[in-house]
């Protein structure tokens, strides 16, 4: 397909009540936010449900849209808040126990080495090294990687969409590669040889 | 976008050197690009797309809203199909141009390996599978017997649909007045949403066999980029591949008008077919051929066979070639001169054809990941 127009082209004809930009937005996001929100909950009804929320607050507000916005980020940041509310909003009904604050636990992530890439054996060996350290990470560090190296988001929107200070986002991405650093200490002349 | 900043170093927090960091971050990179992501079912995706208009379209009537809150969304499907009933007016059609569908074509690739289906309001369905069956129905889509999507003609867009079967792959698709088609590997069709007034046009690029329910006051007018083709109701294929300098027409039953030089000086010729018959026609020369053919050999591939009868081998290994989408060559012309009779089922897989082909030919055949070489055997030095 001939698609010329940048994200805030379309955001902005969506704004202003276009039809068909709006269902190409959702046709370009719907998949996104299906990926990233199954990276939060297992509740595949749940990530649907926010997915049409989301749309259809999207069109209902849209005159009170902001037009210069990272498109993507606005829209993952708002999904998440939609998220987060129902996850506790269902919890609270199962009765685990619940606080206001905001409480998405990121899942474990499960790379794929094995496909795609070609890698020779060592090269292998580290990446699995590091997958296994990135799952032992606490859940906010592995998160803000996640937003980092997946969805390329600035500091300043990750933070954003955390609800952290900036300096602390910062602060929990070197803490982050730090640690995998130590761990990765003795693959680290593996490392040197590589490039 | 720029590349990230992770190197940038904090002011008071670079708790090692930049060389080391970089490569972290390059792995990371490296390794968050291999995630496994769970991704949304096409038919799932359309049905909330489905939802989302309802809801957008009765201005959020809230009441509804709630009661559709958390159903499961198998039910949603026949909440979509209850909805239909209620024919929500949208298709719009203006007067549909044949160079529209030409230009819908043109902009539709093969660039998917899937099947896929463009609607007029550009949404595009992955139609998974090597056989797909699209049926319209009114204002529903159905694909593969299940409900996927509804039509929604945007008010100033032709409505226009297209269907994008790349090579080896096959569909069929029932148009809203009945008609039944079967699209072969590597072929576009362009339709419109609706046959409003009557008008039933639709534009081939590739090879489509056409059974068109007969309506007396309604003709069908297939186009292809350099004929047209008038029915009233019969059966008949059409193959107009982009390279292949011939288009041609083979009539199963009834009669069909052939409209060819359609920018002639002379003006347009127009030439009645009789069943039995195959037109050949170059878009170059704008010579027009017509022979008695054995219609079966030209539409067996419908069936899922090929039936040949002395067809020389090149040409069987093009059709073979759109049909798997591996390349098929011979090593030398004369092979390919030669000719070869029976019938080939279609079902079975490339590997077993080509052995199939290469005993009865006595060749041999050089295999390497998508591609035939057929050779004379290897004689004993």
């Amino acid at each position: 397909m001939i698609l010329n127009e940048t994200d805030n082209d379309l955001w902005e004809q969506f704004i202003s009540g276009n039809q068909s930009a709006f269902s190409k937005l959702y046709d370009t996001y719907a998949d996104i936010l299906y990926t990233f929100g199954m990276r939060y909950t297992s509740d595949q009804d749940q990530v649907k449900d926010c997915i049409h929320d989301l749309f259809i607050d999207l069109h209902q507000y849209r005159q009170g849209l902001a037009k210069e916005v990272n498109v993507k980020f606005y829209l993952l940041k708002s999904f998440r808040r939609k998220l987060n509310a129902a996850c506790r909003k269902s919890s609270m009904l199962s009765l685990n126990e619940w606080n206001t604050e905001d409480s998405l636990p990121i899942s474990d992530f499960s790379f794929n080495i094995e496909q795609e890439m070609i890698l020779d054996e060592k090269q292998k060996e580290i990446l699995q090294m590091l997958a296994t350290q990135i799952n032992q990470l606490p859940e906010r560090q592995r998160e803000i990687l996640y937003l980092k190296f997946t969805h390329n988001l600035e500091y300043e929107e990750i933070a954003s969409l955390m609800q952290i200070s900036v300096p602390t986002c910062r602060t929990f991405v070197y803490r982050a590669l730090k640690q995998l650093r130590g761990k990765l200490e003795l693959t680290s002349v593996l490392l040197l040889l590589w490039y | 976008m720029e590349h990230n900043d992770i190197n940038e170093p904090g002011p008071e927090e670079n708790p090692f050197g930049s060389d080391d960091q970089k490569k972290i971050t390059d792995n990371a990179r490296l390794l968050f690009g291999t995630l496994k992501n769970d991704h949304l079912p096409a038919g799932d995706k359309e049905l909330i797309w489905n939802r989302i208009l309802d809801y957008v379209h009765t201005d959020g009537d809230l009441t509804k809203q709630n009661s559709l809150r958390r159903i499961a969304w198998y039910q949603a499907v026949a909440a979509a199909a209850l909805l239909l009933l209620f024919g929500l007016g949208y298709n719009r059609l203006k007067g549909n141009t044949e160079e529209a569908m030409r230009n819908a074509a043109k902009q539709a690739s093969f660039t998917s390996a899937d099947t896929k289906l463009i609607l007029a309001d550009e949404r595009t369905i992955d139609l998974k599978g090597k056989n797909s069956d699209v049926v319209y129905q009114k204002e529903v889509i159905r694909i593969d017997s299940q409900i996927i999507a509804r039509q929604i003609v945007p008010d100033n867009k032709s409505g226009l649909n297209t269907l994008v079967v790349p090579f080896g792959k096959r569909s069929t698709i029932i148009l809203p007045d009945g008609s039944k088609v079967w699209v072969n590997s590597g072929s576009k069709l362009v339709y419109p949403s609706n046959f409003q007034d009557g008008k039933r046009e639709v534009f081939l690029e590739g090879q489509a066999y056409f059974s068109v329910t007969h309506d007396t006051e309604n003709p069908f007018y297939v186009q292809t980029k350099n004929m047209s083709i008038t029915v009233l109701g019969t059966e008949f294929d059409v193959s107009s591949y982009d390279d292949d300098s011939h288009s041609y027409a083979v009539l199963a039953k009834g009669s069909i008008d052939l409209v060819t030089e359609k920018n002639g000086i002379f003006g347009a010729k127009t030439t009645r077919m009789v069943p039995g018959t195959r037109a050949s026609y170059s878009g170059i020369s704008n010579a027009l051929q017509i022979n008695t053919v054995n219609v079966k050999e030209y539409i067996s591939w419908k069936d899922g066979y090929l039936i040949l009868n002395k067809a020389p081998l090149t040409e069987i290994l093009k059709k073979l070639s759109r049909y798997y989408q591996y390349e098929l060559r011979v090593q030398s012309p004369e092979i390919g001169r030669e000719t070869f009779s029976g019938t080939l089922d279609l079902q079975e897989n490339i590997g077993s054809v080509m052995e199939a082909i290469a005993t009865a030919t006595s060749l041999s055949y050089n295999k390497t990941e998508r591609r035939y070489i057929l050779d004379k055997p290897v004689t004993q030095k």
